[in-house]
């Protein structure tokens, strides 16, 4: 990179990320705002026709005999519509809940099915979530106790870990979609005054109770709870958001199976002898930090992994790459020669906090295809679940 | 130009087209203009959000003959002043990481690969991040957003000359930074 042009080039061309998810929601919210803007500008004009029909005095009697029917009808519908159904019916037929098995549409970059079972005071024992497309691929998690199991299956790898605070935050997504969670959470805003709901009921056996829940603070949203009548527990919980004037079905959560026996199968992964297993409960993995800074544990642990890759120690270095086994460090990095650390820099902090990694510059001398290379690498450096005393590499280098 | 001025009438009129379209038209730069800023996507997301939502509700207020591009890329920039400001007076980062949900990261599964490819973006969006903030603003603005000099200085009020010494100083240190890496 040579001339000031070539640079001034390759950062007004720098590729951004994109996230259909993001366009949705952007467009969707600055839709809503155009809509409001608009009828705020034709609230603030003179209604020139609603001026004339009120200049006329025939006309004014119509429009009053239109509104009093309309108001009429209005009121007529509500009476015949509402039913003997109340929110705390639902909190408490979930008192019952002992396990849920749940689908979630579309997926987007989350879960899109999960299985939980719980104990009678309603707390998590066991849970298992499909994530189709995260940014690590398609994933597998099974959950018990204090003890995960992470399958990254478009990576062909498999993680084990025991630890308190991963846990929890399994545990909190686990819950975030049951049944039990969602209801309180939606009895909660109504008492809060954030959300107004509105019952629709057929007189039709075993049509579903609707609950139309609006938004105070955005109106552009709307939730639709389908209600078992019998049962009065959730069936199916729809989202719409207001796009071109219309509110339109952006996702939906289906409850499928309350209270079935989940077979204890459903909760082991299901995993082809091929993939690679990263047990992080039966071996100490990364480098110990000790009284270190978290600049100076992470400046070491890029250091020694490169140190052992110069000496071909593969143990060494899969211990440092997220306990990587030998054989397999061998097999992806024994094909480089790797021959000389020119220089180590300073941490930063990855640009996407939540990954909470620092990432180090290296700058290393290797051997590949007959010809030596000098390249700088920036491994992911961070503490390893579990095990808050040792640091580690993560996703890549 | 003729084209954004009759996207703009139209917007005006509340035509949900043209919104999406001057969205698809001018997201990517806003972007690259909010992670150079911010040195995080998400951040610059959110500041994408903000400026559309805001455009759409002062649609019947922008004038059709004025810069469309600029008048984003200025809202953009001061935006993401705003949530830098934030940050500089310790706005809580554990709220952010407190979002991450079964963020276990997968280890590469190939790095040879990795090894002989070409620098990356992401090597430069990183040295970008190392620069101060003033330098970083100046040379997205210049390059992303294709404000002048002169209109840099005004957003940023200061001199003409602070401006292209900013700009300046942050393409020698990323030349620097980004030197070391060449290969041989």
């Amino acid at each position: 990179m040579n001339s000031a042009d070539e640079l001034e080039d390759r950062i007004k061309h720098l590729r951004v990320m994109t996230d259909d998810a993001v366009d949705q929601r952007i467009l969707a919210d600055a839709s809503a705002a155009l809509l409001k803007a608009q009828s705020v500008l034709l609230d603030a004009r003179p209604s020139s026709v609603w001026r004339n029909i009120m200049r006329n005095q025939w006309a004014r009697l119509a429009a009053g005999l239109l509104i009093a029917a309309t108001i009429g009808t209005f009121t007529f519908h509500r009476q015949f519509a509402t039913v003997a159904y109340a929110l705390e019916q639902t909190l408490e037929a979930n008192l019952g809940l002992r396990s849920i098995h749940i689908c979630v549409e579309p997926a987007g970059s989350g879960m899109g099915e999960s299985w939980a079972t719980f104990d009678e005071n309603g707390n998590l024992l066991r849970a298992k979530m499909y994530f189709p497309k995260t940014e690590d691929g398609e994933k597998e998690v099974v959950w018990q106790g204090d003890k995960a199991e992470v399958w990254f299956k478009t990576k062909g790898s498999v993680l084990v870990l025991r630890d308190k605070a991963a846990s929890e935050r399994i545990a909190k997504e686990a819950r975030a979609s049951d049944p039990k969670t969602i209801m309180e959470k939606l009895y909660e805003a109504r008492s809060k005054g954030k959300v107004s709901i509105e019952t629709q009921a057929s007189t039709t056996e075993g049509v579903p109770i609707r609950l139309v829940v609006s938004f105070t603070d955005s109106p552009e949203k709307r939730e639709i709870y389908q209600i078992d009548p019998q049962t009065k527990l959730v069936e199916k919980l729809q989202k719409y958001h207001l796009v071109d004037g219309e509110y339109k079905l952006t996702g939906s959560i289906e409850f499928l199976e309350y209270n079935q026996e989940i077979p204890a199968a459903t909760f082991a992964l299901d995993i082809p002898a091929n993939v690679m297993r990263i047990d992080w409960t039966s071996q100490e993995v990364g480098l110990s930090k000790g009284d270190l800074t978290d600049d100076q544990i992470a400046v070491k642990a890029a250091r020694e992994f490169f140190e052992a890759l110069i000496a071909k120690d593969f143990g060494r270095a899969g211990q440092i790459y997220s306990g990587m086994p030998a054989k397999e460090m061998e097999e992806l990095f024994g094909k480089i020669e790797f021959t000389r650390i020119v220089s180590v820099g300073d941490p930063t902090p990855h640009s996407d906090a939540r990954t909470r990694f620092l990432q180090v510059p290296c700058v290393v001398e290797f051997r590949a295809g007959g010809n030596t290379h000098v390249k700088t690498f920036t491994p992911n450096i961070r503490p390893v679940e579990g095990q808050p005393d040792r640091w580690l590499i993560g996703g890549g280098i | 130009m003729i084209e954004d001025c009759e996207l703009v009438r139209r917007l005006s009129q509340g035509d949900r087209d043209a919104l999406k379209r001057i969205y698809e038209q001018h997201k990517l730069d806003l972007l690259r203009i909010g992670s150079c800023m911010l040195a995080s996507r998400t951040d610059a997301e959110d500041c994408l959000h903000d400026v559309f939502v805001s455009l759409a509700a002062n649609s019947t207020r922008i004038r059709p003959d004025g810069n469309l591009k600029g008048y984003l890329v200025t809202a953009m920039a001061n935006r993401a002043r705003d949530r830098l400001r934030g940050r500089n007076r310790g706005r809580p980062t554990a709220d952010i990481a407190g979002e991450a949900d079964c963020d276990f990261v997968a280890p590469a599964i190939d790095p040879a690969t990795a090894m002989i490819a070409e620098e990356t973006d992401e090597r430069l969006y990183r040295a970008i991040s190392t620069l101060p903030a003033e330098q970083r603003t100046v040379i997205s603005l210049r390059l992303h957003g294709e404000l002048t000099f002169e209109e840099i200085a005004r957003l940023e009020k200061v001199s003409n000359n602070t401006i292209r010494s900013r700009y300046r100083y942050g393409l020698d240190k990323l030349r620097s930074s980004l030197g070391a890496g060449v290969e041989r």
